[in-house]
């Protein structure tokens, strides 16, 4: 295995793509890599990732300061996405056969989908989070989650059983049963599906995009799912613009905090400028967003109550160029749409979240991958999708390199 | 029969336990391929070879 530079590892540097870091030595690892260490798992690398896996260059690759760009193994001109890019090329390309990844907003699902893996999203809070650069605690606690990224979507109910449950010191990890997907039945499955969850601009579905969902909806009524189309795109849209609001409203103080905590002087230079021009935000109104975010993830959760599984883009279009327009949403509160939509709302929500390569790009070269989410803690739901999935498509493929 | 390197996690473990390949073949097979194609991906920052393998993987030397 390879494991993502954001997490501790006894006795090999773990930078999380920070320049106070660079020198780091970890003396414990953290829990995730303690126990698939104990099971046998052997440490080959530590793989890319932004500053505090948070961004702050605007490239649409995973990149930072110290080690620069990675590059996506079906086209080395583009990106591998998002925190977990790096990961996601690692294993790709056959580098490990897995790696453990973080998802804030959509770092498993999006490099997941760019690079053509799978990777899970789990429930919130069933993994815990400690030895991580961003680990646990405060008003974001909720949708920081950490889960593997394998070819194989078996290589995903292999690791979870063993990454998952309470450590005693991430307080919110919460001690519920695995349970088993191989006894899940995909006939009779209620499966909702929609091909643009109500994203707008850059991010809206192309084509491509649109024709992977409809063929993987259409596969699952093969195999007997009650299958309808349709969402309540308007508290989807919602949820990720609250999640957006909240996570800039404390001014990028947590930001400054990490970098203060490990003595990094030169961060970022876009998050350095998100955090000059985004002034806090009071607490009331801190307190009034999170109760407008919490109140729309308690109606989609409602609404999910009617099915088993939701199926949705993880983003809009194959792989980005690199040399692509800068990501730039940070600075200006409420202003434009909400970058990564489709995976954002699903953080908010907290659900268990599986991403599998469903199709290619009409050239064939390009993956694409879909979120296949399933109701909290049904994890065994959204892996079964998964693997049918899988078995239609192909899942993952040999890259050219 | 792929590549030993892009063999599943599970495979591979099953593989293991019953002696059809040893931990050092797998771990050359994941080294070696990160040797050749890391410097295209930059998705490895901090490679373990010499630690892991010191003198036993041709490629690491």
């Amino acid at each position: 295995m390879t494991i993502k530079d954001s997490f501790d590892t006894e006795g090999v540097i773990s930078t999380g793509g920070t320049f106070g870091r660079q020198q780091y030595v970890p003396q414990t690892d953290a829990t995730v890599v303690a126990r698939v260490r104990k099971a046998g798992a052997i440490l080959l690398g530590k793989t890319n990732t932004p500053e505090f896996t948070l961004g702050g260059l605007g490239l649409p690759t995973t990149s930072n300061l110290l080690f620069g760009s990675s590059h996506n193994p079906y086209d080395l001109a583009r990106s591998t996405f998002a925190s977990s890019g790096g990961a996601a090329a690692v294993v790709a390309a056959g580098l490990a056969a897995f790696d453990i990844g973080t998802d804030y907003s959509g770092s498993i699902r999006l490099p997941a989908h760019n690079n053509g893996v799978a990777g899970l999203r789990p429930t919130a809070v069933r993994v815990p989070r400690t030895g991580h650069i961003v680990d646990y605690g405060g008003v974001c606690d909720l949708w920081q989650q950490v889960g593997p990224l394998c070819r194989r979507v078996e290589d995903i109910e292999l690791i979870m059983p063993i990454i998952s449950g309470p450590d005693f010191r991430d307080a919110a990890c919460a001690p519920v049963p695995w349970r088993d997907p191989g006894l899940v039945r995909i006939a009779g499955l209620r499966v909702a599906f929609v091909t643009d969850n109500g994203a707008r601009g850059d991010e809206a579905a192309d084509e491509d995009t649109k024709r992977t969902v409809r063929q993987v909806a259409k596969w699952l009524e093969e195999a007997g799912s009650r299958v309808t189309e349709g969402a309540p795109t308007q508290t989807l849209v919602e949820l990720s613009q609250a999640n957006e609001e909240l996570n800039s409203a404390d001014g990028y103080a947590m930001w400054q905090r990490l970098a203060k905590k490990w003595g990094t002087n030169n961060i970022s230079p876009l998050r350095r400028r998100w955090i000059e021009s985004s002034p806090p935000r009071s607490s009331a109104e801190l307190v009034e967003i999170w109760e407008r975010h919490d109140a729309a993830k308690s109606r989609l959760l409602q609404w999910m109550m009617g099915y088993d599984v939701f199926i949705c883009p993880a983003y809009g279009k194959p792989a980005q160029l690199i040399d692509g327009p800068l990501v730039d949403s940070g600075g200006e509160q409420d202003q434009g749409d909400p970058v990564w939509q489709y995976t954002e709302s699903l953080s908010s929500a907290g659900w268990p979240v599986a991403v599998v390569r469903a199709g290619s790009s009409a050239d064939g070269r390009l993956p694409i991958g879909l979120q296949l989410a399933a109701a909290p803690w049904r994890e065994d739901v959204a892996l079964a999708v998964a693997r049918y999935v899988e078995s239609r498509s192909g899942g993952w493929r040999e890259p050219p390199l | 029969m792929s590549e030993l390197f892009y063999i599943s996690a599970a495979r591979l473990a099953g593989m293991l336990r019953r002696r059809e390949v040893s931990a050092t073949e797998v771990v050359e097979s994941c080294i070696e391929r990160q040797i050749a194609v890391n410097d295209k991906l930059n998705a490895v920052v901090s490679a373990r070879h010499r630690r892991i393998s010191p003198g036993r993987c041709t490629a690491c030397r």
